[in-house]
């Protein structure tokens, strides 16, 4: 065997090589803090994903909700049933107005149907502007349901629903600015983590609170010298 | 051998260090989303904020001193509840005229603001400008309201409302004085 032999053995010996146990461990704790880097940085971009998309979805649920209310809510009315005569219109509208707003659900007057507001429901009904002689409402009806996390709006015989909600409080006050005249307080209190993503620890609740008047109750009991109205179909 | 010699130290390092510039965007991107969508939340509440002052200048009839009454309902959303505590501020109510509300139990005092307004620290400023010229000359009034918040940062001064709020919106709207039209 000459020199060279043994040489050419030797560098195919040592191309054969495998890696050592230390190369081995080496690399590999490498390879588990870079995937672990990695996860690491996925896991964070899914995260703030998650919670962004809960945020804007909470947002958006919150704005559809408010706007569909103050829509309602800004041309409700009570609803004045029909006398017969105009004498006694006249009695039906005024003693109406002695209530306008009227808490327990399902009390009914011989003159009309008031507004009626729970702190998780509101029953009123909406002035429909169409081009009709007589003055025609509709019944629209709110109703937070807490076990479905469901706020349903009911109209004209369709229900619609908003989900994700964790708390819907429905409240009357009087402001100083002009105590004739009650205002709707809402309070929406949103949160679809749980919707999206089965985690109520994803995103952030979204609370939001708001004041809505209606321009017919406003007018209605500002001037009820002139303001004279008579039954509603 | 030389063929088949790995990656030196300083490529690695090169390697690791545009990799880590690359993903500088994306986390970027996915933060100032979330941010982008706190702003978006804020400028809702603000909205609602200055829709809620309109509401009260639409309900209200024509008394002399409107301006008093609605210019007195503004100021910060945030205000001192004892101790120096800050805390959300509430709305102002007053009973109400027609007993039988109350009788009815349907009147509501206690009305607030949630504690999530605390920090864009809200600061709202409303004010009534009789109209003097044109058609609405002398029947009716401009209400306008204000709204400032902050995003992320305490302002220096609560109250002041020129203080340093970031961000601003305003609605307008008339108000007819139904009492002082000749029918």
């Amino acid at each position: 065997m000459t020199i060279a032999s043994i040489t050419e053995a030797k560098t195919i010996f040592r191309r054969r090589s495998a890696f050592t146990m230390i190369e081995m461990i080496a690399s590999i704790a490498v390879a588990l803090v870079v995937f672990l880097l990695i996860y690491k940085l996925l896991s964070g971009v899914r995260n703030h994903y998650m919670y962004g998309t809960v945020n804007l979805q909470n947002l958006q649920d919150a704005r559809l909700a408010i706007n569909h209310l103050r829509r309602d809510f800004s041309s409700a009315c009570p609803r004045f049933k029909d006398g017969g005569s105009p004498a006694n219109a006249y009695i039906y509208v005024n003693r109406l107005r002695k209530y306008v707003f009227k808490d327990p659900p399902g009390w009914a007057s011989q003159y009309g149907d008031p507004i009626q507001i729970t702190p998780n429901g509101l029953s009123f009904f909406r002035f429909e502007f169409d081009a009709g002689s007589k003055p025609r409402v509709e019944l629209v009806q709110y109703q937070f349901d807490a076990a479905t996390k469901t706020l349903k709006r009911k109209y004209k015989g369709s229900e619609r629903a908003f989900k994700g909600f964790e708390a819907v409080e429905f409240r009357l006050y009087t402001h100083m600015v002009n105590p004739a005249v009650p205002l709707l307080w809402v309070r929406l209190l949103i949160h679809e983590g749980k919707e999206m993503y089965g985690s109520a620890n994803i995103g952030k609740p979204l609370e939001l609170t708001t004041t809505i008047s209606s321009n017919f109750v406003s007018s209605s009991l500002n001037n009820l010298t002139w303001n004279y109205e008579t039954y509603h179909n | 051998m030389r063929a088949r010699k790995g990656f030196g130290f300083v490529e690695i390092i090169v390697a690791t260090l545009i990799a880590a510039v690359c993903s500088i965007p994306i986390i970027m991107m996915v933060s100032s989303s979330r941010s982008e969508t706190s702003k978006a939340i804020n400028y809702l509440r603000a909205m609602e904020l200055a829709n809620e002052a309109l509401e009260w200048a639409m309900i209200a009839t024509d008394t002399a001193n409107l301006d008093t009454n609605l210019s007195g309902c503004g100021g910060s959303l945030i205000v001192d509840v004892g101790g120096g505590t800050l805390g959300p501020a509430d709305v102002d109510t007053i009973d109400p005229l027609n007993p039988k509300w109350d009788a009815d139990g349907i009147i509501s005092r206690d009305i607030g603001y949630s504690d999530q307004y605390n920090t864009a620290y809200f600061l709202r400023s409303i004010s009534v400008v009789p109209v003097t010229s044109g058609m609405g000359a002398g029947y009716m009034s401009e209400v306008r309201v204000e709204v400032k918040w902050n995003e992320g940062r305490a302002p220096t001064n609560l109250m002041d409302p020129a203080g340093d709020r970031m961000r601003k919106i305003t609605l307008t709207t008339l108000v007819t004085h139904d009492n002082r039209i000749d029918y």
